[in-house]
């Protein structure tokens, strides 16, 4: 056979840089770039050990994302099924009994020496399919086109929930529901879906939820006072209202301290009392960097993960938190600018899932830290400390501006029409 | 349509980022405020960090059995607040006045009934000047604290600006407030309708009664202890206006500290707080020390930044003021160490009213290790015992050391200037005979070839020595063994001083100290070496080197030093060294032997015991020492003259058994009458010392 023959049906990879150089698009960028090095202060600050490899996984996402910028788009949907199924197929190893427990949850899956959570790649592989069986779709306007779509999210979420992994599960939600509202569906259509599930609530309470899922909710809608009454701990060693801290208390506050900790940590509110001390400890200008009380100390748990943010709260104060919630907004705002821009429809549903996710996600988590929502265990993205949550953040962002590197295929006057 | 959908998704994300903005606003800003009683939100506290220190325990000082030597007494102090103390506890300048004339008064009462027990006039005359002295000395030092009392308080106590509030109690609930006039609101506690009685204000004779509950002392004195303490607590804070508040009192009652805690709005700026004392066996001071509040040097020292350099943790003045400084020997030595590094740690308050606070950890204290001495607790009784009962009532010590790695058993001392006798040096007398016998047998001189020893003798420059006995021809052996001060004494100028300091350094007798942890003196000052003993023979004359022959003249050593030597020529030449803590033991294996001393070790060792068991042997008479298989050396320096009568140091150094040596002593009394030898005064001593070291 001669070589001459053999012609590639699509280039590996583009064929001038120029594209992917344009598609990093610094508006998108700078924000995320800027809150890593956030985290990574943060970090510093609390666990120094662990910065080491949280550059290293850095450095992994953001090759991820190049990559994932190099690689049309157009390819990466055609591959999108089995990727779907083997993630699927992931998931149901995890609950089989394969995967590894991790903090009451099964939620690692190890293969030879690589060990990922199927659960972060499900929220890409769900973004990147519904992007996929969206794009050319007019049908899900109607009720009967929702169901597909609605199987394509709920089997994984199914699935997640099962190891159990509820905050994950929950943030495929809104991404299912604003992928498809952007992309056409009824307001009504989708409103009639809410209300039916939260019709449904009091049987995925007594069904689906494990018991500390519910304790999380229960803690936060009740006041600390019945949680504690409820619980019988806590109020025999509690200082008395009004008594001034007094060097007389300290030894006797020393002494308690590893039994107070105890019960403070099967206490339910416990997670949200400290990290909200924490954040208001920072005042308005902190305490400065490495000066926080509740770094490093353990009083606030998972202070490197997903409560990374009162350790940046404490230290930089409320001027600091604007800052973060405006690179935030700003990084939205690029995502948001890269969906309206994209004109293919797949890549503006990738882009669209991408801002949906990573804003989700970032809301809940700080809403949480700051005592607004229960308790879910949601990594702050670019921020928290663990590799598949930098890999996932950062492929997702690579999808969304995977599409400004190529050109589409598919012209229309109007998205989605 | 999309690019409004999308337009909604952003705006709706952006409104809750600043939902969240405004939560963490009203966290960091809007609730952290000035206190609740000024004014500010019940969760104003919240948010502020407010940091304290935990104290670490002092590390204690154990025998070698275990039974403590230097521990700890839990007990409660009193910390005042004076930005927050009730202005009437305190005394007023005429109270303070009238509590130091009837302590005056008190004292005076107490020297006349002192002063009336004495039997001679010249007793009752020498204990009036010291009364005398005494009390023009707390004369001096009351006026200085009436002054500083004066000064001070317009500015610390009565704050004009401040009316005096008036303490209320409910009724229903007992709860306590207080306000400058009758309580309008409801009572906190209970909720009752206002039913607020008046309560008379405390009185510093409320505080006294209570903390000393009890006591058998007289409510003046009582009184009269806390206004002093009071006065000395503002002088603290004059010199550091930083310290907010300190100990002022220490060792006050459980009960006193839980009842003020309780009735904290009673009085208020008074804060009990734990607080350890420390507790030294008595038998045991002279080795473990003692301990003091820390002062204003302390402070210096503990705070000084180059503590780090030396691998010690820079203290916080807040941390100093409650701890205890060691004073002297093991504590003093040992402070850094016995301290610890106190624990660090941040109170921060729960964001639900009433809820109290949660106390946050930054560093875990370190409490001070404990430390493990060698001393035996019944062995250091008796030498305690041992030394204090000198014939004549004098100054004493007494000294056992463990023969096989140096570890000092017991050392005991009594005198009446409170000094340590066992550590400082005194004039050995014959027991450095020791010395000249190495450096004798180092020079090469046979030990059978024989010295010319008369009764009194005279050196050719005309000087003259005297002998117990007239030996006559007499070697060395037989020298040692009857304590032959003419032998030694020409042996002394024969060898020269080299040979002698060569011989004393192999043998412990150097500059260094010792046992530094004991603050022993150096046998030699480098001051005293290089001018008499090192080397520049053509400076000493030959009666000098005599009298160094035979420990008078210029030689001093220490008992310590003394039973060093004689332990080593009975460990065979091993250069055993004393120590006092377990964690410095030695591998015996590992003790260097020094070739001089281990080559004619065997030959003093049979010559000591010829002292002991030899009918000519200095020591033949004393039969305990025989009992207990001893073998030693007698000493006896003469020290001075009182009225035409020389004043001796009886000393005896021994160890025993002498054909396998496990322990050595040595006893000292020192300026005896003449006619009291080391071996009548001391053998028999030191016979008890070794009979308790073997009966482990």
């Amino acid at each position: 056979m001669s070589s001459q023959a053999v012609r590639p049906s699509f280039p590996a990879v583009p064929q001038r840089w120029s594209h992917v150089i344009r598609a990093l698009d610094p508006r998108v960028l700078g924000p995320a770039l800027l809150l890593t090095i956030v985290g990574l202060l943060a970090l510093w600050s609390d666990r120094p050990a662990v910065v080491f490899s949280q550059t290293k996984w850095l450095v992994v996402g953001l090759a991820v994302c190049v990559g994932t910028v190099i690689v049309p788009y157009r390819r990466l949907l055609q591959l999108i099924y089995p990727f779907y199924a083997f993630v699927l197929l992931s998931l149901v190893l995890v609950i089989a009994g394969l995967g590894r427990e991790s903090h009451h949850a099964t939620r690692w899956l190890q293969i030879g020496p690589i060990g990922f959570q199927p659960s972060e790649l499900a929220k890409v592989a769900v973004i990147a399919v519904l992007a996929k069986y969206i794009r050319f779709r007019r049908d899900h306007k109607t009720v009967r086109g929702l169901v597909v779509p609605f199987l394509l999210v709920l089997v994984p979420l199914a699935l997640i929930v099962k190891q159990p992994d509820l905050g994950t599960a929950l943030m495929l939600v809104p991404v299912l529901f604003v992928m498809l509202w952007a992309a056409g569906a009824q307001t009504r259509h989708l409103v009639a879906v809410v209300v039916l599930g939260l019709a449904s609530l009091p049987l995925l309470w007594t069904l689906a939820l494990e018991p500390y899922q519910k304790g999380r909710v229960r803690a936060f809608t009740a006041p600390l006072v019945e949680v504690l009454h409820e619980t019988g701990e806590g109020l025999g060693i509690l200082d008395p209202p009004g008594k001034e801290a007094g060097p007389g208390a300290e030894s006797r506050a020393a002494t308690l301290l590893k039994e107070e900790r105890a019960r403070n940590a099967r206490d339910r509110r416990f997670h949200v009392e400290r990290s909200t001390i924490a954040v208001a400890a920072g005042g308005m200008f902190g305490l400065g960097f490495r000066n926080g009380v509740m770094n490093g100390t353990d009083a606030v748990p998972e202070s490197w993960t997903d409560f990374v943010f009162t350790v940046h709260a404490e230290e930089w104060g409320f001027v600091g938190v604007v800052v973060l919630l405006g690179l935030e907004g700003l990084l939205l705002l690029g995502l948001a600018l890269t969906a309206n821009e994209v004109r293919e429809p797949a890549a503006k549903l990738l882009a669209v899932g991408a801002l949906t996710l990573l804003g989700t996600q970032a809301c809940v988590n700080l809403a949480m830290t700051v005592g607004l929502a229960p308790v879910t265990g949601l990594p702050l993205p670019f921020l928290s400390y663990g590799g598949s949550s930098m890999l996932s953040s950062w492929l997702i962002l690579g999808m969304a501006l995977n599409a400004r590197a190529h050109k589409p295929l598919v012209f229309a006057e109007r998205a989605f029409d | 349509m999309y690019e409004i959908r999308l337009r909604r998704l952003y705006i709706a994300f952006c409104v809750i980022l600043c939902v969240i903005g405004a939560r963490a606003f009203a966290l960091q800003v809007l609730e952290v405020g000035p206190p609740e009683d000024e004014g500010g939100s019940w969760k104003s506290r919240a948010g502020r960090p407010q940091p304290f220190s935990v104290h670490p325990r002092r590390g204690e000082i154990f025998y070698a059995d275990g039974t403590p030597m230097a521990w700890n007494v839990p007990g409660y102090g009193l910390e005042i607040e004076w930005d927050a103390i009730d202005d009437r506890i305190v005394p007023t300048v005429a109270e303070f006045r009238a509590s130091i004339a009837r302590r005056a008064r008190y004292e005076a009462e107490r020297d006349a009934a002192r002063l009336a027990e004495q039997r001679t006039d010249r007793a009752r005359t020498n204990l009036k000047t010291q009364q005398d002295a005494r009390r023009a000395e707390l004369a001096a030092w009351r006026a200085e604290r009436v002054d500083d009392l004066g000064r001070l308080w317009p500015v610390q106590i009565v704050r004009k600006d401040k009316p005096l509030a008036t303490r209320w109690e409910c009724t229903i609930c007992a709860t306590q407030v207080k306000r400058r006039g009758v309580p309008d609101a409801d009572c906190r506690e209970c909720g009752a309708l206002p039913s607020f009685e008046e309560l008379p204000p405390p009185s510093i004779r409320d505080l006294a009664m209570l903390v000393w509950a009890g006591g058998d002392a007289p409510i003046e004195v009582l009184i009269a202890r806390i206004q002093e303490a009071l006065v000395l607590s503002m002088r603290r804070l004059e010199r550091h206006p930083d310290w907010k508040s300190h100990a002022f009192l220490v060792d006050i009652s459980a009960i006193a500290s839980e009842t003020i805690e309780l009735r904290h709005e009673e009085f208020g700026g008074l804060t009990p707080m734990p607080r350890s004392s420390r507790r030294v066996d008595p038998d045991a001071r002279q080795i473990a020390g003692g301990t003091r509040f820390p002062s204003a040097d302390d402070v210096r020292r503990l705070t000084d930044p180059a503590r780090r350099d030396a691998g010690w943790h820079v203290f916080d003045e807040r941390d100093v003021l409650p701890s205890l400084v060691g004073n002297s020997l093991l504590e003093a030595v040992l402070d850094d160490e016995l301290r610890g590094v106190p624990g660090e740690g941040n109170y921060v308050y729960r964001r639900e009213r009433n809820f109290g606070r949660e106390a946050i950890i930054t560093r875990e204290v370190a409490d001070g290790p404990d430390l493990h001495t060698t001393i035996r607790p019944e062995l250091q009784r008796l030498a305690m015992r041992l030394a204090a009962s000198s014939p004549t009532g004098g100054a004493g010590a007494a000294v056992v050391l463990d023969v096989r790695d140096g570890a000092l058993l017991a050392m005991g001392s009594a005198s009446r200037d409170g000094m340590n006798h066992a550590r400082t040096r005194i004039a050995p007398g014959s027991v450095y005979k020791l010395v000249t016998a190495i450096a004798v047998l180092d020079s090469g001189i046979a030990p059978a070839e024989t010295v010319d020893c008369r009764k009194k003798g005279r050196f050719p420059n005309g000087v003259r020595y005297t002998c117990a006995h007239e030996h006559g021809d007499v070697g060395l052996h037989d020298a040692f063994v009857g304590s032959c001060n003419g032998y030694f004494a020409q042996r002394g100028a024969t060898v020269g001083a080299q040979a002698l300091t060569a011989a004393a350094i192999r043998l412990g007798f150097d500059t260094r100290p010792l046992v530094p942890a004991l603050g022993e003196f150096a046998a030699w000052e480098p001051k005293s070496r290089s001018k008499h003993v090192l080397g520049r023979d053509g400076k000493l004359w030959a009666p000098d080197l005599a009298l160094m022959g035979i420990g008078q003249s210029t030689v001093l050593a220490s008992a310590v030093q003394v039973a060093t030597a004689y332990a080593r020529i009975a460990a065979d030449g091993r250069l055993v060294t004393p120590f006092v803590l377990q964690r410095d033991r030695p591998l015996v294996a590992a003790i260097p032997i020094d070739p001089v001393l281990a080559r004619w070790a065997p030959l003093i060792r049979e010559a000591a015991r010829g002292v002991v068991a030899y009918p000519e042997g200095s020591a033949f008479k004393i039969r305990e020492l025989r009992d207990v298989g001893a073998a030693g050396k007698t000493g006896t320096a003469e020290v001075g003259r009182v009225r035409n009568e020389f004043l001796n140091n009886a000393l005896f150094v021994g160890y025993a058994p002498h054909d396998t040596p496990r322990y050595c002593a040595i006893v000292v009394y020192e300026r005896l009458p003449s006619g009291r030898y080391g071996a009548g005064a001391a053998g028999p001593q030191v016979a008890k010392l070794l009979a308790e070291a073997m009966r482990e």
